[in-house]
């Protein structure tokens, strides 16, 4: 899916004043392209996945996925688009407690009408390494287990578009590592388009290209100079 | 300040509706326990006033039951015994036909004999004018407060309503008094020369008692001996002291239902405070990680509870006082309609009331904070402790609890079925209440799990997670569906027994009201009906349509430091129907004409103790006699309990003919209304009576029951009001702590209604499981309300009847009461955008 940023700005009241996050960014994204994000706490990452996947909306500017111009949607239909386009990785795991592994995992399928699928999540719980542990609570499982499981659930209703924040902010080196390997194998095997949001110098290695969040644009980031994040 | 302290209260004001909810709910606690106290103490202290005013310096007195004794009994106590201080005194009641609702008693005393025993009325001949209050027979005095506070000069009328006749009263002066507890106690008094009294009252030649100060109890045991047959010498505190007793068991059950209002409200502290505690676990342990040392984190929560505890409980005094102003006059309303006549002008909050409801509202705030504080306190250094862990832990402990739970049930049951105390049998109600909610939490993880696969084959996962939901936040959850769920079980058992009572007095009214028109002259309340004029029987069983007529004689017997109630009927025939027999049968009325027996109502046979073929020592003109008890009647006029006699036995033995009422039975295809014109017209003027048809009397006499149990229903209301914000307290914090679960589902696709609906769905659960907990509960507690409380309290069985329509009602309740409380966290969780939800830390 083509992900087009156009012109985005987004600000907040802060003490009776308004905080500029986004001040017209702009991005274009080519169909199973792998971006990340890089720039310091507070800069606007964050709110930017927001925006693309139609969570929240821009004071200014469009946001543009495939044909699709989500800015201009109602609430209803953007989430009935992220519910069937987006997949969404979160730092913090973000699991569902009450739901199982495999439960966690059908969620997605379900909310699209596909109540059956059960073997598309279980394959994809073999491919995280994780098949059998499909029927313990999240809270039974380790962080980078978590974090497979939400990469799995992320992927389970073949999303056109991958948004992960910082998806491996709070594991430790290796399984960091582990979980970027699997992150980047399933995202190309499926041709999903992915833009990551990091801190760490190896996500954004493995991206095609990569962007900083510098005063509320966004800049092009020349490799050959190195990445700083 | 002290930077923990600081940090503490931060928290608190940072946290307004959390903090409201939990002042809400001690607020309507304390409320309730402080206006039922503030009413009966009102009611009691109205009541105290008035006997201390009229008891005066006297040490004793003497009586001889309803019926007085003859007046040449003051002169042989002055001339022959040598009692100076002595003073006599008739009494009864008339109504102000001018001012509704006001009762005077009218009290007739001699006026030289007044100050050697009552200081109040002491001054009497100081300050009247004697010729004309003993001259003449309509002359009154009243003390000037009460005729400045009616705006009546001396000399102005006052028509008053005495035993069904209408009669006309002269102010003849106001009486001045220094005393506080006169100027109050003798308020609502007529003082009348006794002899005008005698007149006014019929009482001609009788006397009611003679109040005396006696030197020692030494002359008062040969003054005891030397007494005619009947009459008796007793403390002069004795009278009230047995009508304060009386009524007590009405006033203790009004105060435990106010404690229960109060228990519910501790449940909401309880939700409140360990809300707090669990959402600043990582906190706290950072607190411990910098050293704050355990007994600090302790006393920071233990602070914030206190806190929380003195608003609501200065709140629910303000509240309680306003609630007393309507309460009190449900509460006289029902000891005027039960037990004697008392009138309350005014509820002032007391140091008592205050420290009261300061004590119990603190109290419940710091016992129910004690187990969150003592969590926190535990907190280990770091944030190590995830969410996870503390349901973890609160799982693990559920079946533990549940142990517990079932231990206080068995020993609650174990309490109501052996100890007789009435104070008892209410902690044995408390701990079947406690045991039930400490089965909660393991309840609902069993229910929630079970449901979990149902809900999610109807739902899908959302139903899946919905159910599971209240197992993940336990901790939460099971306060939230104890809460409801006790409330919900006190309207269950309340309803059950009120329409138990009701049921079982109806039929009692059915069975009892044999007769078609009942004739009686009109009296106040609490009083029995006076006397009928002479004749007056044989000429209604003369009346054109009447197949015979009853007649009943009511009278109290002195007999110990009580009167107990005589009723002697002549039922014209050797069976006594229209009676209901707990021990015995109507043909048992035989051996009433002709032996010396007599029949007990049941409240008398469990005040007294005597049962079927028990000797009973009655004091009788000629001296004490002994019948014997054939029989036991079901009796729910009185909970004092009365003996019941055949009028053959009583006119041959009191030689006493008076009649009190006339039951008539018509014959067949008779008119009623037209039988009680030609009755009317056979009793001529002679006296002012009321005829009333049986369904009068049955109609009047589910109205006073149902006035008495008005405050039943009111209590409960509140109780459930109290349930309600609890529920939507502890939802709410449920609510609060998954917004970012919430908010991951939406950035997942779910849509707003979808989140809305779960929420929702929680609370259905929730409500659902609380109100079908209710059912087992409530119907418990009615038992034992019914069979046990009833029983000790008021002496009354009764059977036990179950309307489904109620239960449904009471499921449809909780269930309401949830989704109300499941409104609001639903609404506010799916209006937050979910970026801001996520973008929180996540502790």
């Amino acid at each position: 899916m083509r992900v087009s940023l156009q012109g985005l700005s987004k600000g907040y009241a802060e003490g009776g004043q308004q905080r500029v996050v986004l001040d017209g960014a702009a991005l274009d994204v080519a169909p199973g392209e792998h971006v990340a994000l890089i720039g310091r706490s507070g800069s606007g990452k964050s709110t930017l996945l927001n925006l693309i996947s139609g969570m929240d909306r821009p004071d200014a500017g469009r946001v543009l996925l495939g044909d699709t111009e989500l800015s201009s949607l109602g609430e209803g239909e953007r989430t009935r688009f992220r519910r069937h386009h987006v997949g969404f990785v979160f730092q913090f795991f973000n699991l569902i407690p009450t739901l199982t592994v495999l439960e966690n995992l059908l969620l997605p399928l379900e909310l699209v009408g596909e109540r059956h699928a059960s073997g598309r999540a279980r394959t994809l719980l073999e491919a995280v390494g994780l098949g059998d542990r499909a029927d313990a609570f999240p809270e039974r499982l380790s962080g980078g287990e978590q974090q497979r499981v939400a990469l799995a659930r992320a992927l389970v209703h073949r999303p056109a578009l991958l948004l992960a924040d910082e998806p491996t902010g709070t594991l430790d080196a290796e399984t960091g590592a582990q979980v970027l390997a699997l992150l980047q194998q399933l995202v190309r095997a499926e041709g999903m388009t992915l833009i990551t949001v990091t801190h760490s110098q190896e996500v954004a290695a493995a991206a095609d290209r990569v962007y900083r969040l510098v005063a509320g644009q966004l800049q092009w980031v020349d490799r050959a100079e190195g990445v700083r994040v | 300040m002290h930077l923990l302290r600081r940090a503490g209260l931060r928290y608190l004001l940072g946290h307004r509706w959390q903090v409201a909810l939990a002042v809400l709910g001690i607020t309507l606690g304390v409320a309730v326990v402080t206006a039922v106290d503030l009413a009966n103490r009102s009611a009691l202290q109205a009541f105290q006033l008035s006997a201390d005013a009229l008891t005066g310096e006297a040490t004793h007195s003497i009586t001889a039951g309803s019926e007085g004794f003859d007046e040449a009994l003051y002169p042989w106590l002055r001339v022959e015994q040598g009692e100076r201080r002595a003073s006599p005194v008739v009494e009864g009641y008339a109504e102000d036909l001018d001012q509704a609702a006001r009762v005077w008693r009218v009290l007739g005393v001699d006026a030289f004999a007044e100050s050697e025993v009552r200081p109040g009325l002491g001054g009497i001949a100081g300050q009247a004018d004697l010729a004309l209050f003993m001259g003449r027979d309509d002359h009154v005095l009243m003390l000037e407060d009460a005729a400045a506070e009616l705006d009546l000069q001396p000399g102005d009328r006052l028509r008053l309503r005495v035993q069904g006749r209408e009669r006309t009263v002269v102010l003849g002066g106001t009486l001045a008094t220094a005393r506080p507890v006169d100027r109050q106690g003798l308020h609502d008094v007529l003082i009348m020369d006794i002899a005008a009294a005698q007149a006014l009252l019929g009482r001609t030649g009788r006397l009611d008692r003679i109040d005396l100060v006696l030197p020692d109890e030494g002359r008062a045991a040969t003054l005891a001996e030397d007494l005619p047959d009947g009459v008796q010498l007793r403390p002069a505190e004795a009278r009230s002291s047995a009508l304060l007793d009386m009524s007590r068991a009405f006033r203790l059950n009004l105060t435990a239902f106010s404690l229960l209002a109060l228990l519910v409200g501790a449940f909401l502290i309880y939700n409140a405070m360990t809300f707090a505690v669990v959402q600043r676990r990582a906190l706290f342990g950072r607190l411990r990680a910098l050293g704050v040392d355990r007994v600090q984190i302790l006393r920071l929560v233990l602070l914030e509870a206190a806190v929380v505890g003195l608003v609501g409980s200065v709140l629910g005094l303000v509240v309680g006082w306003l609630l007393a102003q309507g309460l009190v006059g449900l509460v006289t309303r029902t000891i005027n309609d039960l037990y004697f006549v008392v009138q309350v002008r005014g509820v002032a909050l007391s140091p008592h009331n205050l420290a009261l409801g300061l004590a119990l509202g603190m109290g419940a705030t710091l016992v129910a904070a004690l187990l969150p504080a003592n969590e926190a306190a535990r907190s280990p250094p770091r944030a190590t402790l995830s969410r996870a862990d503390l349901e973890g832990r609160s799982r693990a402990r559920a079946p533990r609890l549940a142990g517990a739970g079932v231990g206080a049930i068995l020993l609650g049951s174990a309490l109501l079925l052996v100890s007789p105390a009435l104070l008892v049998a209410f902690v044995g109600i408390f701990l079947l209440l406690m045991g039930a909610a400490l089965m909660v939490p393991w309840l609902v993880l069993r229910s929630s799990l079970a449901l979990a696969r149902p809900a999610g084959a109807l739902f899908g996962l959302p139903g899946r997670m919905a159910a599971r939901g209240l197992s993940a936040g336990l901790s939460r959850s099971a306060v939230a569906v104890a809460a409801l769920m006790i409330a919900i079980s006190t309207v269950v058992g309340v309803g059950v027994m009120v329409d138990s009572f009701r049921g079982t007095f109806e039929r009692w009214l059915d069975a009892s009201l044999a007769a078609d028109v009942y004739i009686a002259a009109p009296s106040v309340t609490g009083e029995a009906s006076p006397p009928l004029a002479p004749g007056l029987p044989e000429a209604f069983a003369g009346v054109e349509g009447v197949e015979r007529i009853t007649t009943g004689r009511y009278l109290r017997l002195a007999r110990g430091g009580e009167d107990w109630r005589l009723r002697a009927y002549d039922l014209g025939r050797d069976r006594a129907d229209g009676f209901m027999f707990r021990e015995g049968d109507p043909a048992l009325w035989a051996r009433l004409r002709e032996e010396d027996a007599v029949l007990v109502t049941e409240p008398f046979q469990s005040r007294h103790g005597v049962g079927t073929g028990d000797p009973l020592t009655l004091p009788t003109p000629a001296g004490e006699r002994s019948f014997t008890v054939v029989g036991v009647t079901y009796d729910y006029t009185t909970s004092e309990g009365a003996v019941i006699m055949a009028a053959e036995r009583y006119r041959s033995i009191w030689e006493d003919e008076t009649v009190n009422s006339v039951a008539v039975h018509a014959a067949a295809g008779t008119d009623t209304a037209e039988l009680v014109a030609r009755l009317r017209s056979a009793a001529g003027e002679a006296q002012a009576l009321r005829y009333r048809p049986s369904a009068e009397i049955r109609r009047i006499s589910l109205d006073v029951f149902d006035r008495t149990f008005t405050i039943t229903h009111v209590l409960r209301l509140l109780a459930t009001g109290v349930a309600v914000v609890g529920v939507l307290g502890a939802l709410l914090a449920l609510a609060l702590e998954r917004s970012r679960e919430m908010a991951v589902l939406r950035a997942m696709g779910c849509s707003v209604q979808q989140v809305r609906r779960l929420i929702l769905g929680q609370s259905l659960f929730a409500g659902g499981l609380s109100g079908l907990l209710a059912l087992p509960l409530g119907l418990a507690l009615a038992v034992a309300l019914t069979q046990t409380i009833n029983q000790r309290a008021f002496g009354w069985s009764l059977g036990v009847h179950v309307d489904p329509l109620l239960l449904l009602q009471a499921v449809a309740l909780a269930v309401l009461a949830a989704l109300l409380a499941g409104w609001y966290p639903a609404r506010r969780m799916a209006a937050t955008p979910p970026g801001d939800a996520l973008r929180e830390e996540v502790e």
